[in-house]
């Protein structure tokens, strides 16, 4: 989808709002609109929410980073993460992939205390900022910045919000951010997953 | 391209200003405002110091100021220090609260890349004083390695405004760190909100 203004607005990039059912994952592609280029895209928010699969499941939503090159380990190939409660180092979990917590808890994400599918609802922002270092070797080093809120409801009904940041490595230059990808683990699904990506800042169309 | 303009494309709106430099300098000064002084404006971007005891400050002025606007500012967050900080009456605010930057360019591997900071500051403007307050505001997140402990990570979130009557007429903000220079830098300035 190409960017189109309207009268009072951008359009949205891009909205993934029909997953009613229970997925393993979401991936945003942060790409430029023609998917082909990596790490085009300068400054994007991006919206979601959903609720879970079971209320007995504990989980943790994972956010990860992918460049379009799966050979080399150097493009994209490290992070700090911050969730307001802890500050450490994210890994890569394969060539080219950045995998961290932005929850750093455990909850029962369902929401059988509230007795409506409101009630039940999971929720996050984040603001993400892609600076790549490009086709210039001597050019400094590029990077990735992930800030944002989320807020995980838990078995009692309550949210827990938090508000991470995460800045990803782009050591070598010409490997840069293509996909976000959301999954939950301990076998949880995310359910009705509602997301909007706003693509505000571009560096090539 | 000129603050206050836009250059569109299929996928958002340019930066106006898109800097990079592998040299050794002692502030970059990006602009923030053009002769309209209004708007919000985002300037986001990944420094690295020459000195591992360095802050990374902020300086808010126009061109012909020496040193930045008044500020009353407070940071939170989890700091590697252990607390946030603040300030008021004073011509910078701190993007790192009272926590270092550190500059080792061969930690955990990522070899030249694991320490320094990253930040997104988001500037409002305003050019008037009369009342009603026309408030200069400003709202901060980072993130950045504190030293060589794997685990000692700072996390810091701040805002603030500008102090006095003339603090309005911003069009700059200038960035250093409190001991040594930038060595690494990339910084970027989008105005998706006008200006």
């Amino acid at each position: 989808m190409s960017l189109a203004f309207e009268e009072n607005a951008i359009e949205s990039f891009d909205i993934e709002s029909g997953v009613p059912g229970n997925v393993t994952s979401v991936t945003v592609d942060l790409s430029n609109a023609s998917g082909t280029t990596d790490g085009n895209s300068g400054f994007l928010i991006v919206f979601g929410s959903f609720d879970t699969n079971a209320d007995s499941v504990n989980t943790t939503m994972r956010a990860t980073f992918k460049s379009s090159d799966s050979t080399s380990q150097n493009g994209i190939s490290g992070c700090r993460y911050a969730g307001g409660i802890s500050v450490a180092g994210g890994t890569n979990s394969g060539a080219n992939v950045i995998n961290f917590p932005v929850s750093h808890d455990n909850y029962n994400t369902g929401g059988s205390l509230t007795g409506n599918f409101g009630g039940e609802r999971s929720n996050f922002m984040f603001q993400i900022s892609i600076n790549g270092q490009g086709t210039d070797s001597s050019a400094a080093n590029g990077y990735a910045h992930l800030s944002g809120t989320y807020g995980l409801t838990s078995d009692t009904g309550e949210l827990r919000s938090y508000f991470p940041d995460v800045r990803i490595y782009q050591d070598d230059y010409d490997k840069k951010i293509k996909t976000l990808t959301l999954t939950l683990d301990g076998g949880a699904t995310f359910n009705n997953f509602m997301i909007k990506v706003f693509k505000l800042g571009a560096m090539n169309g | 391209m000129a603050i206050g303009t836009f250059e569109f494309t299929a996928d958002g709106v340019k930066p106006f200003h898109d800097v990079q430099s592998t040299t050794s300098v002692s502030s970059i000064t990006v602009p923030v405002g053009d002769s309209n002084r209004e708007g919000m404006v985002l300037v986001e971007g990944f420094l690295t110091p020459t000195s591992s005891s360095a802050h990374l400050r902020a300086r808010l002025k126009n061109s012909s100021d020496s040193t930045g606007r008044a500020c009353k500012w407070r940071t939170w967050g989890r700091t590697a220090s252990g607390s946030g900080t603040r300030g008021r009456n004073v011509d910078y605010f701190q993007i790192t609260a009272n926590d270092n930057v550190y500059n080792d360019t061969t930690v955990f591997g990522h070899s030249t890349t694991a320490a320094g900071v990253s930040f997104h500051l988001w500037i409002s403007l305003f050019n008037q004083e009369s009342e009603p307050y026309k408030d200069v505001l400003f709202h901060y997140r980072s993130i950045y390695q504190n030293n060589s402990a794997f685990s000692a990570n700072g996390h810091t979130m701040g805002q603030g405004t500008v102090m006095n009557g003339n603090g309005q007429d911003i069009t700059q903000c200038s960035l250093y760190f409190t001991t040594g220079d930038i060595w690494q830098n990339r910084v970027r300035c989008y105005n998706f909100f006008g200006n």
